[in-house]
């Protein structure tokens, strides 16, 4: 198996005068949750159907799996378990038949098929309800359902496109969980876009973020947290006093403070170190209450460059 | 093959069970019941050798593949499940002629169905002590017409459904299309009476023609026209261009 799963070369894709995908290049090492962000509209899914060859790029060049995504993209769908847009769940047949139509489809055993089944519906908690019509399920039913079909055949990759848009908060996390038993246990690589920064901080080894098709930041979550933001320092007391702001500002870890209904928020420099600081506000007069260390989120980072121009 | 074959499943697992189309099924289950009950009994024993038995096997086969087509090609798009099926390792071939295949079959098995069934009537409303059964020349033009209704349909079905988005738009559009040549050769009737001056001198004009003859004319013409739509049909069958409608 090659060690890159996914590689991009300066992919552009247009429809018409609107380019969808600008310029794209990245790497998706195998074996790891990669995450691609983009508020909508970015070109996620635009990017997905490329690698999956159902698009053709306007230019460049795209290898999934060591196969041309223009000239051997029924190699790379044959490897790739795929769950889109829509759940693609055929409502008017039972759960088992859905997964029976696309085991066939993946010319598997009969024997091999109805063991997998059986495997990925007890392991998502569906197999009781095996025979039921798909349409009559809730939508975080289905998208378990798809998300069974997308692995059904073993595939090295699985390419989800916003898995748990849609969700309430328990079926997400449902969602989420499986999929990340599921991945530690098979082993696949898993290409997901999302514009949800919990669940690509909770999932993803990297992360790539996308702004109107261009390729904006990449890199571990950590990596791009601790790029965008300095660490914060969040202190509760009910007696903070001039004094102590002068003495604390005018420490050199200190960028800036801001107070805020007996809190205030140290910004601070990268190799701050906070008990020092807790020290000198002890020693200032104030009693402290609470003290937080934090560091800008994912979704901070996010936000910052969707802002940048 | 097998990749054909799991399209044919997929296809007879999910057909007329699309939400809300139950009127539908009704409709194709009791309109060839009628055809097979009321057209021979009509008829008695003549059912077996003239043109009538060629009424259900054009109207049954237009009529189921013309409902079950557009549903397996818009209906895909209508249910958001043509992109997940895109996405598969089925190539462009395999999942249209597994559809077509799968829609093609069922009509077919359904007139011969009919076609026995009307044979069960006319037999136990006249029964003389000995079976009796189609000629071979009648027999052999209602399979052959049969099946290439059905391919026309199923052509023309395709080449429609890739154009609108709805199943009901579809169904509509087919069905209108097809009643072209219908609307034709009625209008021509009404010439050729008016023409040939009474129904005694048009029946007699084709009591003259050789059923056989006609039969393998219209068998040709009907081959070359399913010929041209599936030809089309699988040109215009392209991921790249589906995912994109």
């Amino acid at each position: 198996m090659t060690e890159t799963a996914i590689k991009l070369e300066g992919i552009t894709r247009d429809f018409g005068t609107v380019r969808a995908v600008d310029d794209l290049s990245l790497e998706v090492p195998t074996g790891i949750i990669y995450g691609f962000l983009g508020p909508n509209g970015a070109g996620k899914t635009t990017t997905i159907n490329l690698l999956l060859g159902l698009l053709e790029p306007t230019s460049g060049r795209a290898e999934v799996l060591g196969f041309n995504t223009v000239a051997q993209a029924e190699q790379i769908r044959a490897r790739t378990g795929a769950l889109l847009e829509h759940t693609g769940v055929y409502e008017q047949m039972s759960a088992e038949d859905n997964l029976e139509f696309y085991g066939r489809a993946y010319q598997m055993d009969p024997g091999d098929r109805k063991a997998r089944i059986k495997e990925l519906l007890l392991g998502m908690g569906l197999w009781d309800r095996r025979k039921e019509r798909a349409g009559k399920w809730s939508r975080g039913m289905k998208q378990k359902l798809a998300l069974a079909r997308a692995l059904l055949h073993r595939p090295q990759l699985v390419l989800l496109d916003e898995p748990t848009a849609g969700l309430d908060v328990m079926a997400a996390k449902t969602v989420r969980e499986d999929l990340a038993s599921l991945v530690a246990s098979e082993g696949v690589t898993v290409f997901l876009t999302t514009h949800n920064m919990t669940e690509a901080e909770r999932l993803c080894s990297q992360v790539a973020v996308i702004r109107a098709g261009r390729l904006v930041a990449v890199g571990h979550p950590d990596d791009l947290r601790a790029r965008a933001g300095a660490p914060r320092l969040e202190v509760v007391s009910s007696d903070f006093n001039e004094q102590a702001r002068q003495v604390v500002q005018a420490h050199s870890s200190v960028m800036s403070i801001s107070a805020n209904n007996g809190h205030w928020d140290i910004e601070l420099g990268a190799e701050a170190d906070s008990s020092e600081l807790i020290a000198l506000l002890v020693a200032s007069g104030v009693q402290v209450e609470e003290v937080r260390r934090g560091q800008a989120s994912l979704e901070d980072v996010f936000v910052t460059l969707m802002e940048e121009e | 093959m097998s990749d054909v074959f799991a399209m044919m499943w997929k296809e007879r697992k999910s057909m007329f069970r699309a939400r809300g189309r139950r009127s539908q099924t009704i409709l194709t289950i009791i309109m060839p019941l009628l055809l097979a009950i009321y057209l021979p009994w009509q008829e008695g024993l003549a059912w077996f050798h003239n043109a009538l038995s060629f009424v259900p096997v054009i109207v049954i086969p237009f009529i189921l593949v013309g409902i079950t087509i557009p549903d397996s090609f818009a209906g895909e798009r209508e249910r958001h499940t043509l992109g997940t099926l895109l996405a598969s390792r089925l190539s462009d071939r395999s999942i249209l002629t597994g559809k077509i295949a799968a829609s093609v079959l069922f009509a077919w098995f359904a007139t011969i169905a009919v076609l026995l069934l009307s044979a069960l009537v006319v037999n136990v409303l006249n029964w003389d002590g000995s079976v009796m059964f189609y000629s071979g020349t009648v027999l052999a033009a209602d399979l052959a017409l049969s099946f290439l209704v059905a391919l026309l349909t199923a052509g023309a079905g395709v080449l429609i459904s890739m154009r609108i988005d709805t199943v009901q738009s579809a169904q509509q559009s087919l069905m209108m299309i097809l009643m072209i040549p219908l609307v034709i050769v009625q209008i021509g009737g009404v010439v050729l009476l008016q023409t040939m001056g009474g129904r005694g001198q048009i029946k007699a004009f084709f009591e003259g023609i050789e059923l056989g003859e006609v039969a393998l004319i219209v068998t040709v013409a009907l081959l070359i026209i399913d010929l041209f739509l599936l030809v089309g049909a699988f040109a215009t069958f392209r991921r790249s261009r589906l995912i994109l409608a």
